[in-house]
């Protein structure tokens, strides 16, 4: 058993318990779980441990949001880390995928922003702030304000 | 939005007005900005230093009017010389030396471009200025003089510029350039009626560099560096610079030239002003010839079918037909620039300097760590005397990972039960050797 969740630490198999502000319980595969570069720094922290993952910035229906979008990209590369470049981010588009996925109620994609910030999962993120920026672009202040 | 932090919102706001080198979409960015000031107190506040964020001096009175606001200080990024006018006389002169010395009331720039009308610069009126990490120096004369130590500067764009090799040779060196990253030459001529000059990089910055990038005419980095795997070189291609007949190796890594923008461009204009058709029914004509040597990767503007779908169908025709070619000849298309085709006109590619990363960072994992999986620790300390021995093991071992992994070196385990993850060529895998040992043994028998 125990050298069963040894791999698992080290290689990325195995599954996770992941504990919501709302106290819910979430078991998900170790793949999925280190889109989150939080989660990921935390079970490489806290190495063999059965023991679920408070996550209490994180309420139920907004993790179960980003979970789907984790796991439909659990098998991305790895994002690089930007270093230089605050001027001259690239300009990607949104994925067909991920724009239907970000189509929610407003109140959900700044829930999930927020989520993907604390999480520490830049490409969602990414998705969520352009989402935004393109709802702000060519609006006047006054309808931006109702945002 | 209000529940978002202030960072956040930020993010949102780059976003909204990214930066902008066009005078059209400089002005849409400002424009952007400045709306996003009117909504909110808190808005404002978040959006008006990003107005002041670009800072670019063209004349005297802009010059002496930097040392006033005090908003200018904190906010400006980037600083942008470009002295108009050739002589002294002229109204509203000034010289290059003046623009740089400037630089010292606005200290959190960050990126410093000089662009003059073959002006002289000294490079040590830049020692000052340790926190650059971008530099861009076009058009001008550099004085002979020692190289200057900018520690933080990452990436450096010399372009049509006078300079003793020697120096520049000399510069180029992790002593003086300690965390430059990437590179951008052409045009380098030791005095102006010389024939242009591509310099010797020492393996030590080469190994240091995550690319550079020059123009298909510098022949003498063609043949020195165009095959260069590790760093990558981006090669860009004026129109008539390639020979499909020629059956010398194309350099791996191509790009059509960025077209210059200038005021009251459009994107139309410039694709249709035949500039950048010929290059690319070239390269399609490169393709289709019979053995024709294929670059490794080709990156186009991304202006060409941005325009095109509003002008010309027959680009559109090509492009696909590109693409069609590139996939199979397994050459990786990119695409670079914003859609208004105002792409930075001083370095390269974002995407490109994205893909060099990724090569680096291949590279470098193919150097890593491998650790025994537990399977193999089992083994290990099957017969050992100790009862701890295991347990002592992984622990060491677990830690041993986490440090490494701190340190930003790759770490595997290998796989167990036979099972590879991932193999890596110069890396020995016990996996491997097991099966290997397995078919020796059938064979034998």
């Amino acid at each position: 058993m125990a050298s069963a969740s040894g791999s698992g630490a080290a290689t990325g198999g195995g599954k996770v318990t992941l504990t919501t502000s709302d106290a819910e319980n979430f078991v998900v595969e170790r793949d999925v779980a280190n889109r989150s570069v939080l989660i990921r720094n935390m079970l490489e922290d806290v190495g063999e441990s059965d023991q679920p993952i408070p996550l209490p910035n994180v309420s139920a229906n907004v993790l179960k949001k980003v979970l789907e979008w984790c796991e439909h990209h659990k098998k991305d590369p790895e994002p690089i880390a930007e270093d230089l470049d605050d001027n001259r981010r690239k300009t990607t588009e949104i994925s067909d995928w991920d724009a239907k996925f970000i189509q929610v109620d407003q109140e959900m994609l700044f829930e999930i922003i927020l989520a993907a910030n604390y999480l520490d999962i830049k490409p969602l993120l990414d998705v969520g702030c352009k989402t935004v920026a393109n709802m702000i672009k060519g609006k006047q202040p006054e309808e931006i304000r109702k945002l | 939005m209000n529940t978002l932090p202030d960072e956040l919102v930020l993010r949102i706001f780059e976003e909204v007005a990214p930066p902008a080198y066009s005078p059209k979409a400089y002005s849409a960015r400002q424009n952007a900005l400045l709306s996003l000031c009117s909504v909110s107190r808190r808005m404002r506040a978040l959006a008006q230093p990003l107005l002041w964020r670009f800072v670019r001096v063209h004349e005297r009175s802009r010059l002496d009017s930097l040392a006033q606001p005090e908003g200018l200080r904190r906010c400006a990024r980037t600083y942008h010389v470009s002295p108009e006018g050739i002589w002294s006389g002229q109204k509203g002169w000034f010289t290059l030396q003046e623009g740089v010395k400037a630089l010292s009331l606005l200290p959190e720039v960050t990126e410093l471009r000089l662009d003059s009308l073959e002006q002289q610069i000294n490079l040590k009126s830049l020692q000052d200025y340790t926190g650059l990490r971008s530099l861009s120096l076009v058009c001008a004369d550099i004085d002979d003089s020692d190289p200057v130590f900018l520690p933080n500067l990452e990436a450096l764009h010399v372009e049509d510029v006078r300079l003793d090799p020697n120096l520049l040779t000399t510069w180029l060196s992790p002593t003086y350039l300690p965390s430059l990253k990437a590179l951008y030459l052409s045009d380098l001529r030791e005095n102006i009626e010389d024939a242009p000059f591509f310099p010797t990089l020492s393996p030590a910055i080469l190994s240091q560099l995550d690319f550079v990038q020059t123009l298909a005419e510098e022949t003498d980095a063609v043949e020195k560096y165009g095959l260069s795997v590790s760093p990558p070189f981006l090669f860009q291609l004026h129109p008539p610079a390639l020979n499909p007949t020629s059956s010398a190796p194309l350099p791996r890594n191509i790009t059509l030239d960025s077209p210059r923008l200038r005021l009251g461009d459009t994107a139309e204009k410039i694709h249709t002003g035949s500039y950048q058709l010929p290059a690319f029914g070239q390269l399609l004509d490169a393709f289709r010839a019979e053995h024709a040597p294929v670059p490794h990767s080709i990156l186009l503007p991304r202006v060409l079918v941005m325009a095109a779908g509003k002008a010309d169908v027959d680009v559109v025709e090509r492009v696909r037909s590109f693409e069609d070619a590139c996939a199979r000849n397994g050459v990786r298309l990119g695409w670079w620039g914003g859609a208004e085709g105002e792409a930075d006109d001083t370095l390269v590619s974002p995407e490109f300097w994205e893909y060099a990363r990724t090569l680096r960072r291949e590279r470098e994992r193919a150097g890593g760590v491998w650790l025994p999986s537990v399977a193999e620790v089992d083994k290990m300390t099957e017969y050992s005397s100790t009862r701890s021995a295991r347990k002592d093991l992984l622990r060491a071992l677990n830690a041993l990972e986490r440090s490494m992994r701190k340190k930003g070196s790759p770490v595997r385990r290998r796989g167990e039960s036979g099972v590879v993850r991932e193999t890596r060529w110069g890396t020995l895998s016990w996996d491997f050797w097991e099966y290997a040992k397995e078919l020796r043994a059938r064979g034998m028998t």
